[in-house]
């Protein structure tokens, strides 16, 4: 086999293994927009193959354990997060050649790792999913999990943000674009408060107490991420006057970010130039602006706990960094092989007799061209990430005696136009017990 | 003709291999540590350190209020770690120790109650008076065994220590005195590998 040929398989393998990440989903998003969650799994199920093909087990798992979330399938959703949380677990291991490849080709070559906030978030949802199910202790598990996992978490943060800092301080590459970063996502007042009720559940005084003062300590020590108030119905979860029950109502409104492609290019000569592709995440913001709860003939508004699409900015913008240097590398990289492919080239058809030297010619712009080519499609942002997660978490709660209530959560736009509506008919009330209801509108 | 035939045979051979499960039965004392998670051979080593101490403890010969051998109840160990783990796999370990020391007598658990009042329900119906079982004549137990499971995890890059922390306790039903108590440690080492080809 000729070497052009050689170069060409191994440019086009190079090319098919890191092939683009997007997927059309705008069907499984539309369904759950209008709160048709059956329609939603049977719209995701049946691009499961291509969501599995551009974006991995991962990914695929993730959204489906939503989904059926969504759906009230929590032994699914359980199941496909359960999943998905090995699957980031044994991502840790990287492969040499995937990771060698995404110097050469782009990141999409190596296994998706997920993002810590879908690894934090993922045991929120399933144990909602073991809450729902009445499985309050395996619901603790989770949440005691999601809190080892927060603990982890600061550690690689810290370790992270002093490697960036010292890499920018040393760095010309890094100089040209990084901007300070402060990463405060140390722990989610989501999974604490979770704790808080299924703990006091379960008769936990000392773990109710420990998760009340976390709540509290993460809108203190992370005011970017919280820049609101402790919802007042956190204080009310820790007395409940004897003789009445608790009714709790967790609503999750709008979806997660969604990483999309920024793409640059920079000429380095006449006609070489490079291309820079990276991901950034972009807000979809929710038009759901208040939520309303009636139960029986008590009304009350629930509060905003948890911004998740504030969280999962948070998260990836140290991360992002790291994409940025990389990107940077490996697109010099590519631009200076095209350059010297295109000099060489040249090179040798000036340098050849003058009866080859038009042929010759010709096939330097042809393999300057390929060459550029391959630069350009080579060079994809890596998209990859879940897309289901909710953006915003609202609690609230309300005493009242035990007994058997209709419960109504109303989700308002900003001008109290009615954008969706849950209800739990003959939601049963037991004294001491958590009687949890989850509403959600995905717009 | 003899080449194609190879060849096939070496492409069948990998395709069967690409297939087969592998299954091999396993003594139940060895020790196989895939995950780092809680498993069997946790069990067996909580277990047995458990048992040997309990029943080593004064109570067994304490006085009961019938005044024969000692009766307990196995009451909830609660799981309060952050794994999904099967407690009652520990505490039928030690009731079964406990029943097979003869020194003790153990009664029914709390979620089975109702199967021997439906028994003794469908016996009064059904049973001749010969062989009919009354109610109201159960044993009282005098001890309650209670207990946690906890977990606490150190992890830095790929190396992490999960340590888990069960303790077990009886109590006097009565008195609400605790007759024995004992907690028990296991600590793993966990290092996951960096790289892979």
């Amino acid at each position: 086999m000729r070497p052009y040929k050689v170069i060409c398989v191994i440019l086009c393998t190079l090319l098919l293994w890191g092939c683009a990440s997007t997927v059309e989903l705008s069907s499984v998003e539309h369904s759950l927009a209008l709160g048709n969650y059956d329609t939603a799994v049977i719209a995701l199920e049946g691009r499961a193959k291509n969501l599995k093909k551009a974006q991995g087990e991962l990914v695929y798992s993730l959204d489906s354990g939503m989904v059926q979330h969504y759906a009230r399938n929590f032994g699914l959703s359980n199941q496909n997060l359960a999943n998905a949380e090995q699957l980031i677990t044994s991502a840790f291991t990287k492969s040499i050649t995937a990771t060698v490849a995404s110097y050469i080709v782009n990141d999409n070559t190596k296994e998706y790792p997920g993002e810590d906030f879908e690894d934090v978030y993922s045991n929120v949802f399933m144990a909602l999913n073991y809450q729902m199910t009445g499985k309050t202790e395996d619901a603790m598990v989770e949440i005691r999990r999601a809190t080892e996992k927060q603990q982890v978490l600061r550690n690689k943060y810290e370790k992270l943000f002093s490697k960036t800092a010292s890499s920018a301080r040393n760095s010309k590459v890094s100089a040209i674009n990084q901007v300070p970063v402060s990463i405060e996502f140390s722990h989610s007042a989501l999974v604490d408060y979770l704790g808080l009720l299924c703990s006091r559940s379960l008769g936990a005084e000392a773990d109710k107490r420990y998760y009340q003062k976390q709540v509290s300590e993460a809108f203190q020590t992370q005011p970017t991420l919280y820049p609101f108030t402790v919802p007042k119905s956190v204080e009310d979860e820790m007395d409940i006057p004897s003789g009445l029950a608790r009714v709790n109502v967790i609503a999750f409104s709008g979806l997660e970010p969604k990483k999309i492609e920024r793409v640059d290019y920079v000429p380095i000569t006449n006609s070489n130039w490079m291309k820079i592709a990276l991901p950034v995440m972009q807000v979809r913001q929710s038009v759901v602006a208040r939520v309303d709860v009636t139960i029986g003939t008590e009304h009350f508004t629930l509060e905003k706990l948890e911004d998740l699409s504030a969280v999962a900015a948070n998260t990836f913008k140290l991360r992002s960094q790291d994409i940025y240097n990389k990107t940077i590398i490996r697109s010099t990289m590519k631009a200076a092989g095209t350059a010297i492919v295109d000099v060489a080239s040249h090179e040798v058809a000036k340098n050849s007799n003058s009866d080859s030297r038009g042929g010759l010619t010709l096939f330097a712009d042809i393999l300057t061209l390929f060459s550029n080519i391959f630069n350009v499609a080579s060079e994809q942002a890596d998209l990859r990430m879940s897309h289901f997660f909710p953006s915003v978490a609202r609690v609230g709660g309300i005493n009242v005696p035990s007994g058997t209530y209709d419960v109504t959560i109303e989700f308002k736009d900003s001008s109290g136009n009615m954008l969706g509506r849950v209800i739990y008919k003959d939601f049963s009330v037991v004294e001491g017990k958590l009687n949890l209801c989850e509403a959600d509108c995905l717009r | 003709m003899k080449k194609v035939f190879v060849i096939v045979c070496a492409v069948l051979l990998l395709l069967s291999g690409c297939t087969t499960t592998k299954v091999k039965r396993l003594s139940g004392k060895e020790k196989i540590d895939l995950s780092g998670n809680w498993n069997d051979t946790d069990i067996q080593m909580i277990s047995n350190s458990m048992i040997q101490d309990c029943l080593k403890g004064s109570w067994v010969k304490a006085k009961t209020k019938s005044g024969g051998k000692p009766v307990v109840i196995i009451g909830v160990v609660e799981n309060r770690s952050s794994e999904h783990i099967d407690t009652t796999i520990i505490s039928k370990k030690l009731e079964a120790a406990l029943l097979d020391s003869g020194k003790v007598l153990t009664v029914n658990d709390f979620d089975k109650r109702d199967d021997l009042v439906a028994e003794r329900q469908y016996q009064a119906e059904n049973a001749t008076k010969k062989t009919v079982k009354e109610s109201g004549k159960e044993t009282g137990a005098d001890y309650m065994l209670l207990g946690s499971v906890k977990t606490n995890l150190d992890q830095e890059g790929k190396k992490s220590v999960r340590t888990y922390y069960v303790d077990l306790e009886l109590v006097n039903i009565e008195t609400g005195i605790k007759v024995w108590m004992n907690e028990d440690t296991i600590k793993k080492y966990i290092e996951r590998d960096a790289f892979k080809f």
